[in-house]
């Protein structure tokens, strides 16, 4: 393959995956949060807050996106793997890899919208497990800021920014 | 500061007479956790819920019931975003009080007065709406019928005829009419309107064929309708049906306009009533805690130390000096039912918050309030890492600081620690150069045409991650250590040498080698990282036996995993520095649009620009709001933190919107006549003054 077949398909995926996860992450957890506010209204902003919680994979799938083509040159001087070396191919496909990483650790978006609409029926029942919620669906995000982390290593060691 | 408010337990010894008085006045006080009297003497009777408790209590649901009827109609004031920031406070309605008697007869006054009229108002109200559902049930069911040209009247039965009007499914229709007819020798009609997917059918038989066709209409489920009232034809009837609901309807707005008149004038007193009677309900609950004889009294419970002069002072002067006081420090076997009251300067004090959502600490733990109070508002600061987001929290936080300081409430205490956060997001912003991302970049360099200008940072977040890895790394690894070092301390002052050594210092140890070894000292390094690893699997061998093989493993990497945890400070920095970074491409790319010589881009990139940054703030606000807290708990509280003390809650009146002053000679005349107490009787016993 090309290199820019690589680099594309890391960005892609990165936000891709990770952005469709997160989307599932807080439609499960806005169903939760549209009963929530039928019983009482002033569960709103609780549940807001909760539902917003799967939104961050998304965020670090874009941000990954950015970086591979930054680091691509693709956002700024121009594509820097045009051309077909063996040395491009592997820098390239390590921006794949990076992209990759982050898009499948961005799946914890969607167990984390589960938790989150979990919490939320908590939270309507009783307001004062509204923290606890969260550091709930807090531990799901953890392997996300693993997989960004990874991916981080691989582009900033492997390619360079 | 680090330690809970000092708690004695005091054991109050009194006359009968004075036990009305004594509860008011500590009530009032608020400063005692009540605790069950625990003497081991038979002899002690438990205090009975007497009538003016119970009335209490009774009429406490009562007129929270009238409060919540007037709540639905009153008329409120809008206020807008003002409100939000500064909230008035309540007005107060103050009340003498003489005794639990005299409030009963008052609110009785009260409620013969507003009662008859609320309940009045409600039922009529009730029944109005019961109407309005009647009529619109009638209104469906005749639209149902309006395309049938026959008087209502017709569809009902007579003295020799049985008329059934309804629907059925169009495929049970055919064999439906089949069966009817066969069961009544075909003396039977039926007309029919075709509905969508239904049959709208109308069956007349005779009187007497009505028990045999009742069983097949059921059986093919054909559902009846009950005709309306009336005369004419569907069409007419209906007209008259909304002729009468537009009237009941106009009626209901009447009642509704009434009831907002009565919230007008009751309502305020309603709940102020409705406060009076749940406190008086508070302490009828409180009576199970106490223990009486015939004429004596005891009560027990803990006292914040530095309250308990006033407390004994304020009960000697309400009982004449008739009452034995006797305290005493909680012993090794009470430190589990201490209740905890946390004790910080008051700049600190809001930061409590963050400690009681987790749970407060045993009486023999330390309060880790002072700490995570820079280090939550820190990490909040390094995730956020902007200069402008942090102004924009700082301006929002601070004017909640200042609308809600008057209430000293959650959301005083929520913003002022936001205002922490803020101070810091913005030092960190500084410290990295990010100002709306690099948005300060971009402008500084249009408006001096140096392309190569940046503010001055010490690393590029986007450009230079691993930089910032690092230092989130070495940040976790610092805040591990302090927390296992508070735990080696504790442990050690509560007598726990092995603990102390083996859970706490082995792990100081290990850190102490990771931190050496990166910065290059080998040998002190290896040494130390060595000690703690001997350390600690001794001390699972020691804590868990046969399972240490195991528990070593999984525990050491529970370790890494809780350390490498700290490496969301630098993924939400990066994401902040992320999304203000697309926020600003996206406005550059707008920026040049223009249709021939209007130029529409300027307009639109300050939207997106607007917009986005704004959104930025807030996602990335929550997002370090949440994961600086999770840090704080999980990580940080993991080293050493129980969180298992009781949290003070003393046995205190709720005054919001009522204020109450004492009538101390009515109160002891009461007392002193003897009429507040089942013992009816007067009493002259001198109990001797006795003192701690």
């Amino acid at each position: 393959m090309d290199p820019i077949v690589y680099v594309a398909l890391g960005a892609a995926l990165a936000a891709g995956i990770a952005g469709a996860a997160s989307a599932f992450g807080v439609g499960i957890a806005g169903a939760a949060a549209a009963g929530a506010i039928a019983e009482d209204e002033k569960n709103f902003k609780n549940a807001l807050i909760l539902e917003g919680l799967p939104m961050t994979q998304s965020i670090y799938g874009l941000i990954t996106l950015f970086l591979i083509l930054l680091s691509a040159g693709i956002i700024g001087s121009g594509f820097k793997f045009s051309a077909n070396t063996t040395q491009n191919i592997v820098k390239s496909a390590i921006l794949f890899g990076a992209g990759l990483t982050v898009g499948l650790t961005g799946l914890s978006a969607i167990p984390q919208g589960i938790i989150a609409s979990s919490g939320i029926g908590a939270v309507a029942k009783n307001p004062k497990t509204f923290t606890q919620s969260i550091i709930f669906a807090a531990m799901a995000e953890t392997m996300a800021i693993f997989g960004l982390v990874g991916a981080l290593i691989m582009i900033a060691t492997g390619v360079g920014l | 500061m680090f330690k809970p408010v000092e708690m004695v337990k005091v054991n109050l010894l009194t006359l009968e007479n004075y036990r009305d008085v004594l509860l008011t006045y500590l009530h009032e006080k608020g400063v005692v956790e009540l605790r069950e009297v625990s003497s081991g003497i038979d002899a002690l009777e438990r205090e009975v819920l007497d009538d003016v408790y119970r009335k209490a209590s009774s009429y406490s649901i009562s007129i929270s019931r009238l409060a919540d009827f007037l709540d639905r109609y009153r008329r409120r004031t809008k206020g807008g975003i003002k409100a939000v920031f500064f909230p008035r406070e309540k007005s107060k309605k103050s009340y003498t009080y003489e005794g639990p008697q005299k409030l009963i007869e008052d609110v009785e006054r009260f409620l013969a007065e507003a009662e008859p009229e609320i309940k009045e108002l409600e039922s009529r109200m009730g029944d109005l709406i019961a109407e309005i559902d009647r009529i619109n049930v009638a209104i469906e069911t005749l639209e149902l019928l309006s395309n049938l040209d026959l008087d209502v009247h017709y569809m009902r039965s007579t003295r020799l005829l049985e008329i059934t009007v309804g629907l059925v499914e169009r495929q049970k229709f055919e064999p439906m009419v089949a069966e009817l007819r066969q069961v009544t020798n075909d003396a039977v009609v039926a007309t029919v309107r075709e509905l969508e997917d239904r049959i709208l059918t109308i069956v007349v038989v005779l009187k007497r064929d009505f028990d045999k066709v009742n069983p097949v209409l059921a059986k093919y489920s054909f559902e009846k309708i009950d005709i309306p009232e009336g005369r004419g034809t569907p069409a007419e009837v209906l007209e008259d049906y909304r002729r009468r609901l537009r009237e009941k309807e106009e009626e209901l707005k009447k009642a509704e306009e009434e009831a907002a008149e009565l919230a007008d004038r009751y309502y305020e007193d309603i709940v102020f009533y409705k406060e009076l009677m749940e406190n008086e309900r508070d302490k009828g609950n409180a009576l199970s805690m106490l223990r009486r004889t015939k004429f004596t009294l005891l009560l027990s419970g803990w006292v914040p130390k530095d309250e308990l002069d006033e407390v004994i002072g304020g009960v000697k002067e309400l009982t004449d000096g008739k009452v034995h006081v006797e305290v005493s420090e909680p012993s090794r076997e009470e430190v589990e039912d201490v209740p905890i009251k946390l004790k910080n300067p008051k700049w600190l004090a809001p930061f409590e918050m963050i400690t009681e959502m987790y749970g407060v600490p045993r009486y023999d733990e330390i309060d880790p309030t002072p700490i995570i109070a820079f280090t939550y508002s820190f990490f909040f600061g390094f995730m956020l890492t902007d200069f402008f987001y942090g102004l924009i929290v700082a301006i929002i936080a601070a004017l909640l600081v200042m609308g809600h300081r008057k209430f000293q409430n959650g959301t005083y205490r929520f913003a002022y620690t936001l205002l922490w956060s803020s101070m810091f997001t913005m030092g960190m912003g500084i410290l990295f150069g990010s100002y709306f991302g690099n948005a300060g970049d971009i402008v500084v360099r249009y408006l001096t045409g140096n392309p190569s200008f940046h503010f001055p940072r010490i690393a590029d977040t986007l450009r230079d991650p691993i930089f910032v890895l690092e230092l989130a790394l070495a940040i976790g690894l610092a805040h591990l250590f302090t927390g296992y070092t508070i735990g080696f301390i504790v442990k050690l002052k509560n007598g726990d040498k092995k603990g102390a050594i083996l859970d706490q210092l082995s792990w100081m140890l290990i850190i102490l080698g990771v931190a050496l070894l990166a910065v290059k000292m080998k040998t002190v390094g290896e040494g130390l990282f060595g000690v703690g690893i001997i350390l600690f699997a001794v001390g699972e061998v020691v804590n868990n036996g046969g399972l240490a093989g195991l528990l070593i493993i999984s525990d050491f990497f529970g370790f890494v995993g809780s350390w490498l945890s700290y490496a969301r400070l630098m993924a939400l920095a990066l994401a902040t520095s992320g999304i203000a970074m697309v926020v600003n491409i996206l406005t550059q790319m707008v920026w040049g649009v223009s249709i021939g010589p209007i130029k529409l881009g300027i307009l639109m990139g300050v939207i997106v620009f607007v917009g986005g940054q704004l959104f930025s703030t807030a996602i990335n606000a929550l997002g370090a709001f949440v994961h600086s807290l999770r840090l704080q708990y999980v990580e940080f509280f993991g080293t050493f933190y129980s969180g298992e003390g009781r949290q003070f809650k003393p046995f205190a009146s709720r005054r919001e919107v009522s204020e109450v002053r004492l009538n101390k000679e009515k109160l002891n005349g009461v007392a002193k006549s003897g009429s507040g107490s089942g013992s009816g009787s007067s009493v002259s016993v001198v109990v001797e003054n006795g003192g701690a």
